[in-house]
């Protein structure tokens, strides 16, 4: 197997176990009684990230490797003490998940590439929901 | 050390006339009989075909089908992004069927096979960027 195909799945799937770590802490922020928009978004993009690992990880065994684990410690995302703090930082969650999958995009093929792609509009329409607008080549920033 | 020499030159000789001989015999020229023998040109290769070369007009057209009557700024980058890649032919404007919505839903298609299918890195970039720029636009209008 190509280690340039595992090595961007594997970064792409190190960007998921990230994103999925800070969105739960965001959320645990995040009031659903006092910003229920907020918090349903949080929670939206916590399930879909999950979804996100778990096709990774399918297409990493795919390769034949093993997938990379979670960190045992993430940096937490500071000035999240208010909605727009959470906001920020989910909105820069979903940009480096982006430009994680488009940095790999190249080095895969087929199947991969069209979930590394999927994956890329997915994160980008995400970016709304937190305060993002639509760019021109989302995932370049 | 001179006699196999002279023996070799006989030889040619013999086998030169020889050569003529049969060819005046079979009615052919001397020219004709030597040209047969040359080896026969080999063919001109061919420059490589780009194998974006077709995918990149294909999106271009499908960008100004989408989107010809109101063209937002971004699909005008888009459009000359895939324009600096290889030579492409010009982009020839089709005739959009459906809603506006349903021609930008085909273009995300579009991008998205076309992201696929590329070969060259950066036109892969490009386009898979481009894909999720026109699902941005779509969301940003609630048509996702």
């Amino acid at each position: 197997m190509s280690t340039a195909r595992v090595a961007a799945l594997q970064t792409a799937l190190a960007a998921e176990h990230a994103a999925i770590y800070v969105y739960g802490v965001l959320g645990g922020r995040t009031s659903a009684s006092q910003d229920p928009t907020l918090a349903d978004s949080l929670r939206t993009a916590y399930d879909d990230h999950v979804t996100a690992r778990d096709a990774l990880i399918d297409r990493v065994v795919a390769a034949g490797s093993d997938p990379v684990g979670s960190s045992a410690a993430y940096a937490r995302p500071g000035g999240i003490d208010s909605p727009s703090g959470v906001r920020r930082a989910a909105l820069q969650v979903e940009r480096r998940c982006a430009a994680a999958y488009l940095a790999g995009m190249a080095a895969v093929t087929g199947t991969d590439r069209r979930l590394l792609v999927g994956a890329l509009g997915d994160t980008a329409v995400r970016e709304l929901a937190f305060g993002g607008a639509p760019e021109t080549f989302p995932g370049t920033r | 050390m001179h006699e196999p020499r002279r023996t070799s030159y006989t030889r040619r000789t013999t086998l030169g006339l020889l050569g003529v001989a049969l060819a005046g015999t079979a009615g052919c020229s001397v020219d004709s009989t030597v040209d047969s023998l040359r080896p026969s040109p080999l063919p001109t290769p061919q420059a490589p075909t780009n194998p974006d070369l077709a995918l990149v007009s294909e999106v271009r057209a499908a960008i100004a089908t989408a989107d010809r009557q109101a063209p937002a700024d971004f699909t005008r980058r888009h459009d000359a992004q895939l324009a600096s890649f290889p030579p492409s032919r010009h982009a020839a404007h089709r005739a959009g069927s459906g809603s506006w919505q349903s021609r930008q839903q085909d273009l995300v298609a579009t991008l998205t096979d076309a992201a696929v299918r590329a070969e060259d890195p950066d036109l892969v970039r490009a386009l898979a960027s481009m894909a999720a720029a026109q699902r941005q636009l779509l969301a940003s209008r609630g048509l996702a």
